[in-house]
């Protein structure tokens, strides 16, 4: 311990706390005192309440000199402003891991919605256990934490048994699976607890609309479950896999346009126009002048099927696919199907396109660009639309 | 992924009360999978510490759970099969010390079989002329200090081989094997901490006990590495805390 240098000041906090030697501690407030930057590893490496009070004594006085223990000191009501507050540039993620380290739900629900999307900001989505440890298990926080063992010390800090940190970190590990798996998995597991919480943090969405909670509470069966977190998921990774699609379309098989409209209605805004795109904007967007009638019919056409067909049929544009690239402007129809000059490649990929339209995609982009990842990306396209077709 | 994949089937078998573990293997063999099976409520236990070991969480094990007979077995069912190599290695963290020692045959044929990691397997096993080979065998080769002011410690790229040694023991990887092994070792006799340097309890009777794992290596004929395997390094670490 008379040999610590500030490198080992975590592990040296973690000794103090487990063992109360007064000689670890005595070497925790030496280090600490000649270089007041390190208290950032005393507040993570420990909860500020299991902390000797010299240590305490020491982290706050030095608020005055650094911008770490400034942090610190506005999270444990010794100081009456953080130090972003005062200096634009104190705000780094340094200072934002002391300040979640040692913030208190009392003084994070007295900042601003603005102050506390900027503190969370700074900090970055890699260390978020740091946040469940000090703020509970907020769902906001778990929809986006990452599953280890750091996550798991935190969660069990605030339950009170190993059966209910198991349902806290549950939804985690649904949010993890495939899409694919995803609605018969939880058609396996029993009703959560707590439904919209499930969704939230299964969704990976940090912000829980109240329309979406009600519409939870109003619809607590497993299908709705799945529809919406299916829905959130594929909204959020705007990833046109032919997995995603085929999840949507099971999660909403079944549903009436009416369900289905009152569960994108709930949703927030971005996940809602990734998932229901207004044609007027769509059409204005993408079309050229003299088309735009043929593409609103189009999609007129679509909205006529069932929710289970359209709305993946909007992020993989189906049968209709074809219709509706002809009648984009130029420059759009390029990047979705970009034409071979060979007539005879031109019309392969037209006749691909008409049964499989993200093989063509790929396929067509493949054999443009003529480039190794193209390559791989044709063969990609040709395995899909030999093993793989769309029904 | 395909809706029918046999870690889906296997972990919605599972979810539905299925405790062979032949029939559920296929969900360990799937980190995310196994993490269902771990924290789904009423799973029993024999699926459910596995999938926990499977995913990377043995954290969530109870000291009760660890010790835990049924659980002991299920795992040497698994031992040399695919699910097995995905368990082992989070065993070794929580697995009571010397479990692997009645296990020992079939863990060595795992690592033969590229089934289990050596180390593991010496963890598993404990302090021992066998681990003690094992470790030889894998890290020995791979580790090996030049000596420094030889042709052999610059490396083509300018780096020092010593310092590249120095990296490698600081290494995440590298410092969770050694925190694994070292809990192989027995528990320190107060007498023994007593007898030994007031500053670090315990210190110097560890690293007698780590030396004495590491010194069967020397009596391998094929040994030639200058520092042996795993043990400076242990040792070494443990003086400077």
């Amino acid at each position: 311990m008379q040999r610590s240098e500030p490198g080992d000041l975590a592990d040296l906090t973690r000794l103090a706390v487990a063992s109360s030697m007064d000689a670890a501690w005595a070497a925790v407030v030496r280090l600490l005192s000649a270089n007041p930057t390190s208290a950032l590893h005393i507040v993570t490496a420990a909860p500020w309440d299991d902390l000797r009070v010299d240590v305490q004594e020491t982290i706050l006085s030095a608020a005055d000199t650094d911008n770490i223990c400034a942090a610190i000191a506005f999270t444990r009501g010794a100081r009456p402003d953080p130090p972003a507050m005062t200096r634009k540039t104190a705000m780094t993620w340094k200072t934002a891991r002391a300040f979640f380290a040692a913030v208190t739900p009392a003084v994070w629900n007295t900042l601003t919605e603005g102050e506390q999307r900027a503190w969370g900001s700074a900090l970055g989505g890699t260390v978020l256990h740091r946040v469940v440890r000090s703020l509970g298990l907020d769902p906001a926080f778990l929809a986006e934490a990452t599953h280890d063992v750091d996550l798991i010390a935190a969660v069990r800090c605030h339950v009170p048994d190993e059966d209910a940190m198991r349902g806290m970190l549950l939804p985690i590990a649904v949010r993890d699976l495939p899409l694919a798996a995803i609605s018969r998995t939880i058609a396996a597991l029993p009703p959560p607890p707590d439904p919209a919480a499930f969704v939230q943090i299964a969704g990976g969405i940090p912000t829980m609309p109240s329309a979406l909670r009600d519409w939870i509470a109003a619809n607590p069966t497993p299908q709705a479950t799945v529809g919406a977190i299916t829905a959130l998921r594929v909204a959020m990774q705007r990833d046109n896999q032919p997995d995603h699609c085929r999840a949507l379309a099971h999660a909403l098989e079944g549903w009436s346009w009416q369900k289905t409209n009152a569960l994108l209605d709930a949703l927030p805004n971005d996940a809602r126009i990734a998932l229901r795109p207004d044609p007027d904007v769509l059409a204005r967007r993408l079309t050229r002048c003299d088309r735009k009638r043929d593409f609103r019919q189009t999609l007129d056409a679509l909205a006529a099927l069932s929710p289970s067909v359209t709305l993946p049929a909007l992020l993989a544009l189906g049968d209709c696919f074809l219709v509706l690239v002809d009648t984009l402007a130029n420059a759009p129809r390029r990047k979705i199907l970009p034409l071979p000059r060979s007539a005879t490649r031109a019309t392969a990929v037209h006749a691909i396109a008409a049964a499989d339209p993200l093989a063509a995609h790929r396929l067509a982009h493949a054999l443009r660009c003529r480039t190794q990842g193209g390559r791989r990306c044709y063969k990609r396209g040709r395995c899909q639309v030999r093993h793989d077709p769309v029904p | 992924m395909h809706a029918s994949s046999p870690a889906l089937t296997a972990t919605l078998r599972a979810l539905r009360g299925e405790t062979d573990l032949r029939v559920i293997a296929p969900a360990f063999s799937n980190r995310r999978f196994a993490r269902v099976l771990a924290l789904a409520p009423g799973v029993n236990v024999v699926v459910s510490a596995p999938g926990a070991l499977a995913g990377g969480l043995p954290d969530i094990l109870t000291p009760a759970e660890c010790a835990s007979p049924a659980l002991a077995a299920a795992i040497a069912s698994l031992i040399g099969t695919d699910a097995g190599h995905h368990i082992l290695g989070s065993w070794a963290d929580v697995a009571p010390v010397g479990w692997g020692a009645s296990h020992a045959a079939d863990v060595i044929d795992a690592v033969r079989c590229n089934r289990c990691a050596s180390w593991v397997a010496a963890a598993l096993i404990g302090p021992c002329d066998a681990s003690a080979a094992l470790l030889h065998k894998t890290m020995g080769h791979r580790q090996r200090r030049p000596a420094l002011g030889t042709d052999h410690a610059r490396q083509p790229d300018g780096v020092d081989g010593a310092s590249r040694f120095e990296r490698a023991e600081t290494s995440p990887a590298y410092t969770r094997r050694r925190t694994v092994l070292c809990r192989t070792l027995p528990p320190l006799a107060t007498d023994k901490m007593r007898s030994n340097d007031s500053q670090s309890p315990g210190g110097e009777y560890a690293v007698s006990c780590v030396r004495r794992l590491y010194q069967s290596v020397t009596r391998y004929p094929h040994q030639s590495c200058r520092y042996p395997i795993g043990a400076h390094a242990t040792v070494r670490t443990r003086r400077s805390r």
